[in-house]
């Protein structure tokens, strides 16, 4: 009778655990094998900082991050529990009772990696979402794909001197698949398909079996310039982003699981202490 | 022989069809199955799509408001459509090009033998579409009836379940569920399209703030609004999405 009592405690220990982890947010909740690995990217020029929004189909997982980044930024991947996500973003600042667009769909797949990008000019302000190929090169080579983000060349060529072209006549608000070339230094020059005048090059650094997105985008006052973004060095994958920064205008504040993951998990360890205290006080009389 | 009809109506999605003329010939004449999916067409597709059909239909769909165009049998780009009629059939066994339209075709709607048929630019890589559209819909909807936000009845969630409900509806009712609670009320599908194996793309919702919900579906991309946000008595909203022919923005 003694054993049959401790062990229900326990139980409810451990089903208060359980429970407790439910309220958790899929990129806490998900192992790190079995997550999708997501991150957002600001590529729309004249719009100051995007909002990006993931909701899962199957509830209470709405998330913010890419508050405050800037234009040609991309935040760190984070990770997500695998499924159906709703993903829609708006200007960042925008009052909290506006909605927020909703754009694409994403099915995220267990280890699979994701840039979820807000891209075009700020009135067509837009979500599309690429898939990130983080597998190393074969040997001696890296991967590397372009986004053309720069409104001021509706198309794009991108080449890697002394290397391949990466892009040919990209469009504004599309991507390439990735390009395979040697590991080495290169210079990157991109160029306003017809208006060869509208070009920028950049220097890069291409180490073995590494994966890289180079952008194009506009430049501060005029033209366009490139930046290179590093998405997997080997077996390493760039850089796992902070938590996320806040509740924004689609988050319910007061049962949010924000909120609501810490009540929760010390009630959950509330209920284990207590059960292991039950189960020291009987095993002590 | 064969009428290839370019609808020049205003029959656009989800849109009333285009005003009826003074020649039109009485619709009484043709069989129920023909006088509903010519409904269904004009209903569905927009001004100056492309349809293969056989003269009856044809000349219905002229004196109904669309341009017709004749002699262009063999004609069938992508993404232009056949209204399938037994007569049609008949002369497909006798021209190949015809045979070739059909055969390079997906049923969009049907009524026994009478079908509406988009015509593909690869006929296998629409059936592949068409597959891991059902798998999404399956995998979103298995989640959407997990969601605490979102009630419905048990017919209901077995339906949504079982990926009869549109992707489209499912992703702005998963969103719209992050904002504030709501209550599944009915899944409606146009009965041609259900046969066709196509998903219902009409929904009723029941929501506490009515204005909140019609704010947020404003916001919705065009590929997943809408056409028609229809309110109804005790905060409820009949929510439809367009005939949907393009692939939708979803990645996997």
């Amino acid at each position: 009778m003694r054993i049959r009592r401790s062990r229900s405690l326990a139980l409810v220990a451990v089903t208060g655990l359980g429970a407790g982890l439910i309220v958790l947010p899929p990129a806490a909740a998900a192992s790190s094998a079995g997550a999708a690995m997501i991150r957002g990217g600001h590529f729309s020029p004249n719009t100051p900082g995007v909002d990006v929004y993931l909701t899962a189909f199957a509830g209470k997982t709405t998330r913010l991050w890419l508050s405050g980044v800037g234009y040609g930024d991309v935040s760190g991947y984070e990770r997500f529990a695998p499924g159906l996500y709703a993903v829609s973003m708006r200007p960042h600042g925008a009052a909290p009772s506006t909605p927020a667009a909703l754009s694409w769909t994403l099915d995220a797949r267990p280890g699979a990696a994701y840039t979820a990008c807000a891209v075009g000019l700020n009135a067509q302000l837009h979500g599309i979402v690429l898939h990130d190929d983080l597998q190393p090169a074969p040997a001696g080579e890296a991967r590397v794909r372009v986004i053309q983000a720069a409104s001021r060349a509706p198309r794009a060529d991108v080449v890697a001197t002394g290397g391949p072209a990466l892009a040919r006549g990209v469009a504004f608000s599309t991507s390439t698949n990735y390009t395979l070339i040697h590991a080495g230094d290169y210079t990157i020059k991109a160029s306003a398909v017809g208006n060869p005048a509208l070009q920028a090059t950049t220097r890069a650094s291409f180490a073995p079996d590494s994966v890289h997105t180079v952008v194009v985008l506009d430049a501060r006052s005029r033209g366009i310039t490139t930046r290179v973004l590093d998405d997997a060095t080997g077996a390493a994958v760039a850089p796992v982003g902070a938590p996320p920064a806040g509740a924004g205008g689609t988050a319910r504040a007061p049962d949010d699981w924000v909120y609501g993951a810490v009540p929760g998990l010390v009630a959950v360890l509330a209920t284990a202490v207590a059960g292991a205290l039950v189960l020291r006080k009987r095993r002590t009389t | 022989m064969i009428a290839l009809v370019r609808v020049l109506g205003d029959g656009g999605h989800g849109s009333p069809g285009p005003k009826r003329t003074g020649t039109q010939q009485s619709s009484t004449a043709l069989p129920k199955s023909t006088r509903e999916l010519l409904q269904w067409v004009r209903a569905n597709l927009p001004a100056g799509t492309r349809v293969l059909a056989d003269p009856t239909v044809g000349s219905r769909l002229k004196g109904a408001g669309y341009h017709v165009e004749i002699g262009m049998a063999a004609a069938c780009p992508p993404n232009s459509f056949i209204f399938l009629t037994p007569a049609l059939e008949q002369s497909a066994r006798q021209r190949r090009p015809i045979a070739g339209c059909i055969n390079h075709s997906l049923t969009v709607a049907s009524l026994g033998s009478y079908e509406v048929r988009e015509v593909t630019a690869d006929l296998a890589a629409a059936v592949r579409a068409r597959r891991a559209d059902l798998a999404d819909r399956e995998r979103g909807g298995a989640a959407l009836a997990d969601n605490p936000s979102i009630r419905m009845s048990a017919p209901l969630r077995t339906a949504v379940r079982d990926g009869l409900l549109d992707l489209r509806a499912q992703a702005v009712l998963a969103q719209l569920a992050a904002l504030m609670p709501l209550r599944l009320m009915a899944i409606d599908g146009v009965p041609a399209e259900t046969r066709a194996g196509l998903p219902a793309r009409s929904v009723v919702i029941r929501v506490p703030n009515r204005a909140a919900a019609e704010r947020q579906l404003s916001h919705v991309a065009a590929a997943y609004r809408p056409s028609q946000v229809v309110r109804a008595a005790g905060n409820t909203l009949r929510l439809t999405w367009p005939f949907r022919t393009g692939p939708l923005p979803v990645l996997n």
